[in-house]
Parts: C-alpha cells; structure tokens; sequence
C-alpha cells in the first residue's frame, strides 16, 4: 500500500489522460497537467476520460501548444510547497509564457483563445487575451481592423455617429 | 522653411502614390500614420484582393516587364502583380512552392528560395554541391556544367558525365523541390531535392553550404522518385516512387530512416504520379495521364532559346486522371469515383488539398491544374503549359476563369494570409480582451466593426459630452485599501465612474488645479506633475527646489526638509531665517494654483503658470523644462498678490510668450471659487446642466494648509437664491473624501 502510494506521488499525479485532437493526433498526459483545464478536471471527477478525451474543435497544432503549456505549469502546484524551487520555476514560467505569447501569428492566437476558452484554462485565456488587447493599443480602429483582417461594416451615418459620440474625448 | 505635413497629403494623392509602391512597401507604408493607413486599406483592395489561404497561380503576364509576377486567385477571381528581387522572374524556372514561397532555379542552374509577396530571397547550397554536377569551362570560356547522368557502365560508380551550359542544365536536373516548412524558420526548413539522374534524393537545411545525397539507406531506393509530400503532423517526407511505391523519410534523426508502407502497384513510369493529403488525414495518389499533340501553330518563343526547342508545334495534354485512396491495411489503391467536396491543386507546388466548404468560389470535386511536366520542359522549354481545371465528371480540362492571358513559366502558391474570423470571437472572451484597454484603446476598439459594438457598449464610460466632471477620492473606497482609485462624476450624465491612476497614490496628491483634461497635483515630496487621468499619461513638472525661494536640506534626523524663504517683506531683514517645511506639508503652504495654456501632450507648446507663496508671486515653465523662472522686474506687473488666472487662446499672441488674464490684487475676493460657468449659449448643449449656477468645488487654499481635512464645499451655487444647492436630490455624486480635494475636470484623452 505504502509503496503503491508513493509510486502515485513521484508520478505528478499517477494516472495518464489521453487528448485526441481533432485531426487525430494524441497526447498522453498526466492527470495533474490535464487537469488545469477545467473542463478535463470535471470529466476526471465524472469518470469520462477512460477511452480517451476528444477535443474535436481543437487541431492537432493548437493541442501541442496547449500540452506544452500546462506540462510548464503543471510544476506549479507541485513545487507550491518549496519555496526556493517555486521562485526559480516562477522565472522560468514567466519567460516561456513571454515567448509562447510572443511567438503566435493572428491565426494561431485566435484558435489558442478560443482552444483555452474550451478548454476553461483560465491563466491561458487571461494570458492570450491581453496579447490581443496589446495587439489593439495604440492603434487607430483602421489599424485594428488591418490587425485583425475585419471589414468596416459601419454605415458611413454609423460611422459619424460613432466620432460624434466620442468626440469629447478626441478634439482637444 | 516649415517641415511639410505628409500626413495631410490629400487621400487621393496618397491613393496615386501608394498605388505605385511595391506590395511590402505598401505594407510598410500603412503602418506611417492613421491617415495614411486608411489610403493604405483603400490601395490593398486593389492591389491585394486576397481574402483567404487559398493558392494562387504565379505566372509572367506577356505584357508585363520580365521581373513582374502575376498572383491570380481562382477563389478571389482576382489579379495582382508583384516585383520580384532579381534575377528577373522571367529568367527563373519554378520547380516548386510551399507555405507561400517558391522554389526557382536561376541561370546559373542554382536554386533559390523566395517569398513574392515579402520578397526575401534566401540562396540554396549552389548546383555544383550536388554529388553528380561539376562546372567546367569550355572553350569559348563560358561556364558549363558536367552531370553524371546514368550508371551504364558497372564499373564508373558516377556513371558518365553529359555537358550542359549552365543555364541549360536546369531544366534537366530537377524534378521537384519539397519544403518542409517555411524557409523563414531558418535551418529549421529542410529543402528534398527529387533531381536527375531519375528521381534522386539530395537534401539540405536552409542555411547549409552543401546537399546532402540521400544514398545507401536501408529501404531506400536508389532512384525512381517522382514526387513527395511533408507530413507536418508526423514529420515525416512521403516519397512517391514511380511504381506506385511510397516510402517514409525521417530526417529528424542522427541519420535518415526510410519505411517502406506502400509496395509497387505498376511498372510502368506513366501515368505522372502524384500524393496528396486530404484535410482528414487520408492519402491519395493522383495519376496524370498525357498524351502528345501537335498543333498547326507553332508556339512563339525568343530567338535565344532556339536550342531549347525541340518542336514547337508540339503539346502534351492531360488524357485521363485517375484518382486512388492509399489502403495501407490491405497494401493496395482504391479506385476513387470522385473527390467529393474536396478541391486539388497540383502542379510544380507541393500538392494541396482543400475542404470546398471553406472556399465556397472553388470548384468541389476538381483538381486546379498546372503544368509540371519536367521531361517536357527539357525538350520543349516554350511548348504550352497545361494549366486549367480538371472536371473529373467529363474528364475535362476546363478553363481556368479568365486570368490574363501569356504566361511563361507556372507555379502555385499558398498565400500567407490570415484566416481568423477575429469577428467571430465570442462577446465574453471579447469582454476579457477590451477589459484590458485603457480608454483611448477601448474607444477606438468599439469603433472598429458593429460586431465588437455591443461588447464595448457594455464597458465604455458614461461620458458623451465635453462637460466637466467631478475627480475625487471615493469615501467608499477608503475601506477598500484602493488609494489610486479615482472617481469622476458628470453632471451633465449623473453617471459616475471610477479609473486607476498610475503612481502616486492619488490619495496621496494634491490637487492644485486642472486644465484640458489634464489635472496638476502636488505629491508628497511637493513636487508638480501634471497627469491625464483617462489616458494615465503622466509628466513631472520641473521639481520644487527649482522655484527661487525653495531649498532644501537634511534636518538633524537625517529627513529630508525644505527651507521656504516665503516673507517678502522680511527678505532685508537680518533678523529673519528661512521657514522650514516636511517635504508633504510644503504643497499646502507653497501653491495657490497651477494654469496651463494647453494640453500638456502639445509638450514644450504648453505653458504652465503657477502662483505660489508668498503672496501669490508668479513663476512658470513649459512642459519638458528643468526649472521654473520667476516673473519679476516687469514692467506693469507687481511682484505678489496674484490669486487667479486664466489663459485666453483666442488673444494668444503669435510665436514667443502669452498674454495671461491675472487678477490683481485689489480686485479683492475673499474666496475664488474653482469653477466653471456655462454661457447662456451653451446651456442648450447640456440639457442636464442648471443654467445661470455655478458648479463649485473648494479651493480654499488658505485653508487646506490649515486644516488639510476639513469639509469641502461642493455644490451649485444659485445666483438667484443666493444659496448653495447639493447635486440633486439624493445626491447623484457619491460620497467623497475631503482629500485630496474634489476637483472639476473636462476629460480628454489628448
């Protein structure tokens, strides 16, 4: 019993998850990385993840990134108790989210928000959600929808309507 | 003289000029400025009509000079050009495309890759890297290149060496060049070369001095491949061998590893063959089947490249394609009926496979077809490329819309737009991503399309007039431990609101006056900046020291004080010693007000004005200075006594100072009342605004140093009554703190 506990233990969790993509490709994971999506950790509870776990609004692509980011954050929790390895890791995390959110183009940003939003990872989401809000400052609305390929679909009287509403805060 | 305003271009000059510039300088020239940007979108449209990731066919326009390239998009039905780096794209040859880039030999037979649309070019290892080519010159000194071609004598590993001239050696060299990805991921992109002699594999990274001859590995052939495909899933090549055969590559390794998972179905080289994977993760081969013809016109082609053809009357065309689903359980083809929904396109490029649903203007069920018949291409290098649809009902070859005719050389090319719906995003993840903005931001993220409207609706501020508001420090915020919080208050809407300020605390600040949305505060050290509280936009202000009569020095504590010669009267008198202050009480003694003559954002344009202590003496400095000057010794203008001012812009006289309304001393009022009186005019702009009262907030500057928290008078006061009256019964505005002291401010972001 004893050994049988602390094999679970040194294993982050004991029991794999499958995740099978939505073009097929599968993801053995343990159940402590798998389980800060909040959708997985409610099906864990219910019992549902014995033939694996289908995501089919999720590519193979996006999964990878999402594997790759709760195996990052799964040490988390695990090192919560020990201090110094804690901040270290905190460090480390820190420069992986910056250059995971850095290094996402338009299309691939899109389908990771709406993966995480799926998913229910929240840090993810908060994470890819104020990369496209920073994507938005300092930008003019033209320029936002240059960013974000999205057509002006305001009438020319919508339009002005929209300038004289915020017009108090534009001319000086 | 003046710096001309190239903002200010009139759009349809802007419009004329962009229309000339090259696809990336156009992009570039979009990012300038919001003015030109709107030119930029208008000029895209035209000269960039692609809305989706679908191919476009990339071909030299007879018309056209030799180093324009034409992009037309059969799911756009649209046509645009681009300029590509040299050598002239007329000059290359295309053997192949991916992930937006083509693959071109130049005149020289090497090979390169480049992106149209960006236009970097990135050289491959040189052609004489390759195990079977030497170059040589000939007698008449022109380069020229041996190729060992065939093996016939057992003997001669290399076989024997067939000349060519180097710009001739191309068109027999290479069959097919496969990416593994996109070269600008740099070593990250392996390069397969499929070359002659009869489908032989070389490969090299990008960056890499030399090929790499992929020989003497166990399940490989020798020769005999036709085509080949990346697996992105698996990262694994494909390798299509002309019997039908498909081998997996694995170059990830230390050395490369081949697989045999599909045995030979035919011996025959005919029909061409091709793989292609589907969306779902099928694989296919495509069979090609030609058929040689001859026309009664014979082609036209420059006098140069006589040689290069054989027989221009005549053409291969495509007879018959045959479509087969790899069954890799039963090591057999099935023959296909139909592509269903699905859309091919197959060429020289790496073959493409689509889902119709998502491209509702491409053809279900065809192949999109261009001409990649190398063995051709040697012979005849002007005969007519087969480019059209393939109808596999009819067995057909249709038109192919109607791109502009005379083309030379034909690729396909995936384009690197973006496919995001960002419309599409759900309102809640929307709500998470607007929450982010600051106001300036969030303004304009509801002003870009009505679908993100209703998101911003829901968090844009209660603002919509350029009325005053109300910035104070919230009495139910104090419990709350949220010292940077401020709250404003709009008469004009009865909304209120609350913003975060940047540091310091505005609890911890002292508000000594407010102009264009922008308010002056004092902090704890008393030194002035002045601060927009929508935009969070901040700016020191030069620091207290810099004023003539402060100084300070280290108490014998160690603290920090401030000495403040403030008595002028006393200045002679020996007797008289300097006032000292703690740095946070100074502010209460030291400023009467603080007036600006515009935004602070216009920078050194802004002129700040300060009365101060003793007897309201004036100094000022514009936004960016490093001290304050003293206005003394002017003529008409007595040292003190100043309790109010006001900047004028309509009297404002041209280039160095400003004319200031200072009210002297004599008009004595015992109390000036921060506020601000709506013209008779103007009441009609505010509805919601007591016309003929005053909006009053306490400025009572004598007092505050006084009684720091003391009650602040605020209200309207009715000049007809004679009373002051609260704002509105109850109360609209909510309970403030009595310090930092209430204060009217216009918001504005600028």
């Amino acid at each position: 019993m004893a050994a049988a506990a602390a094999e679970a233990t040194t294993d982050g969790g004991g029991k794999m998850i499958i995740l099978i993509s939505a073009d097929g490709k599968r993801f053995e994971v343990t159940e402590a990385v798998a389980s800060q999506s909040q959708l997985i950790s409610n099906m864990i509870e219910d019992d549902c993840t014995e033939n694996g776990v289908r995501l089919p609004n999720v590519d193979g692509d996006i999964l990878t990134m999402v594997v790759d980011y709760c195996n990052m954050h799964a040490g988390d929790a695990a090192a919560a108790g020990d201090t110094m390895k804690a901040s270290s890791t905190e460090e480390e995390l820190k420069k992986f989210d910056a250059e995971l959110v850095q290094a996402l183009e338009n299309p691939v940003l899109f389908k990771l928000i709406l993966a995480a939003n799926f998913l229910n990872i929240k840090s993810l989401l908060d994470m890819t959600c104020q990369r496209v809000a920073d994507m938005m400052s300092g930008k003019t609305p033209e320029q936002m929808r240059e960013t974000f390929s999205i057509e002006n679909d305001f009438t020319p009287e919508e339009e002005a309507a929209i300038r004289q509403e915020n017009a108090w805060a534009f001319d000086d | 003289m003046g710096i001309s305003d190239w903002s200010s271009l009139p759009k349809d000059i802007v419009i004329v000029v962009m229309g000339k510039l090259e696809i990336p300088d156009l992009l570039s020239a979009g990012a300038v400025c919001a003015s030109w940007r709107a030119a930029c979108t208008a000029v895209r449209r035209v000269r960039f009509p692609i809305t989706d990731k679908s191919p476009c066919l990339l071909y030299s326009c007879e018309a056209d000079d030799p180093d324009l390239a034409t992009f037309y998009s059969p799911s756009n039905n649209a046509t645009f050009k681009v300029r590509l780096p040299g050598p002239p794209f007329r000059r290359r040859y295309t053997v192949g495309s991916d992930h937006g880039w083509i693959v071109t030999a130049d005149e020289l037979s090497n090979l390169q890759v480049i992106n149209p649309l960006s236009g970097v070019q990135i050289d491959l290892p040189p052609v004489t890297e390759l195990y079977n080519v030497e170059s040589f010159i000939d007698e008449q000194g022109s380069l020229m290149y041996n190729n060992y071609e065939d093996s016939m004598h057992r003997d001669d590993p290399l076989g024997f060496p067939v000349p060519y001239p180097s710009q001739r050696l191309r068109l027999f060299l290479y069959f097919r060049v496969i990416l593994s990805c996109s070269p600008s991921a740099g070593s990250e992109c392996v390069v397969l070369l499929l070359h002659s002699p009869d489908g032989q594999l070389s490969f090299a990274r990008i960056g890499d001095h030399s090929w790499t001859r992929l020989t003497d590995i166990e399940n490989l052939w020798d020769r005999g491949y036709r085509h080949a495909v990346y697996n992105k899933n698996d990262g694994l090549f494909y390798l299509l061998h002309f019997q039908g055969s498909i081998h997996t590559l694995n170059l990830n390794g230390p050395s490369p590893v081949v697989n045999e998972i599909l045995k030979g179905v035919t011996a025959w080289d005919n029909p061409t063959k091709s793989i292609v994977m589907t969306p779902r993760g099928d694989m296919l081969q495509v069979w090609r089947c030609r058929e040689l013809r001859w026309n009664d016109a014979p082609v036209q082609f420059p006098s140069e490249d006589s040689e290069d053809v054989h027989d221009p009357c005549q053409e291969l065309y495509t007879d018959e394609m045959l479509l087969y689903k790899v069954d890799f359980d039963g090591q057999k083809l099935d023959k296909m009926d139909s592509l269903e929904d699905h859309v091919l396109f197959l060429g020289f490029n790496s073959s493409i496979c689509l889902s119709a649903k998502d491209f509702p203007n491409l053809r279900p069920g065809c192949a999109y077809l261009a001409d990649d018949s190398y063995e051709e291409i040697g012979i005849n290098k002007h005969t007519l490329r087969e480019v059209g649809i393939w109808n596999f009902k009819s067995e057909t070859l249709e038109s192919l819309g109607d791109p502009q005719s005379g083309f030379l050389a034909v690729a396909a090319a995936t384009m690197a737009a973006a496919a995001a719906d960002w419309t599409s995003l759900p309102d809640d993840i929307l709500f998470l991503v607007m929450r982010q903005l600051g106001i300036p931001d969030l303004l304009n993220a509801g002003a870009v399309c009505s679908s993100w409207r209703p998101t911003y609706s829901s968090l844009r501020l209660p603002i919509t007039d350029k009325s005053p508001c109300l910035l104070y420090s919230c009495d139910a915020d104090a419990d709350a431990d949220d010292d940077d919080v401020a709250t404003v208050y709009s008469p004009s809407s009865g909304a209120t609101f609350k913003l975060r300020l940047p540091a310091p605390a505005f609890r911890r600040r002292y508000m000594v006056g407010s102009d264009h949305g922008w308010v002056a505060t004092a902090d704890e050290l008393s030194n002035l900046q002045v601060i927009n509280p929508l935009s969070g936009v901040q700016i020191d202000l030069p620091p207290v020291t810099e004023l003539y009569h402060v100084a300070s020095f280290t108490d014998d504590r160690g603290r920090l004080m401030y000495s403040n010669q403030d008595n002028w009267m006393r200045r002679h008198d020996p007797q008289w010693l300097p006032v000292p202050y703690h740095p946070q009480r100074l502010r209460l003694f030291l400023y009467y007000r603080v007036t600006l003559s515009c935004s602070p954002s216009a920078g050194s344009e802004c002129i700040v004005l300060l009365l101060h202590r003793p007897d309201g003496e004036l100094s000022f400095a514009r936004v960016g200075d490093r001290s304050w000057t003293r206005l003394t010794g002017i003529e008409n203008l007595p040292k003190t006594g100043y309790r109010y001012a006001f900047y004028n812009k309509n009297d404002r006289s041209g280039g160095v100072g400003i004319r200031v309304g200072l009210i002297p001393p004599y008009a004595s009022l015992w109390r000036i009342v921060m506020m601000f009186m709506i013209h008779v005019r103007s009441s009609k702009d505010f509805p919601n605004l007591k016309a003929g009262c005053a909006y009053l907030a306490d400025d009572a500057y004598e007092e505050i140093c006084v009684n720091k928290h003391t009650w602040r008078e605020l209200g309207i006061w009715n000049f007809k009554s004679e009373t002051l009256e609260s704002f509105g019964d109850p109360p609209s505005v909510l309970p403030w703190l009595n310090w930092p002291p209430p204060i009217w401010i216009t918001p504005s972001i600028y």
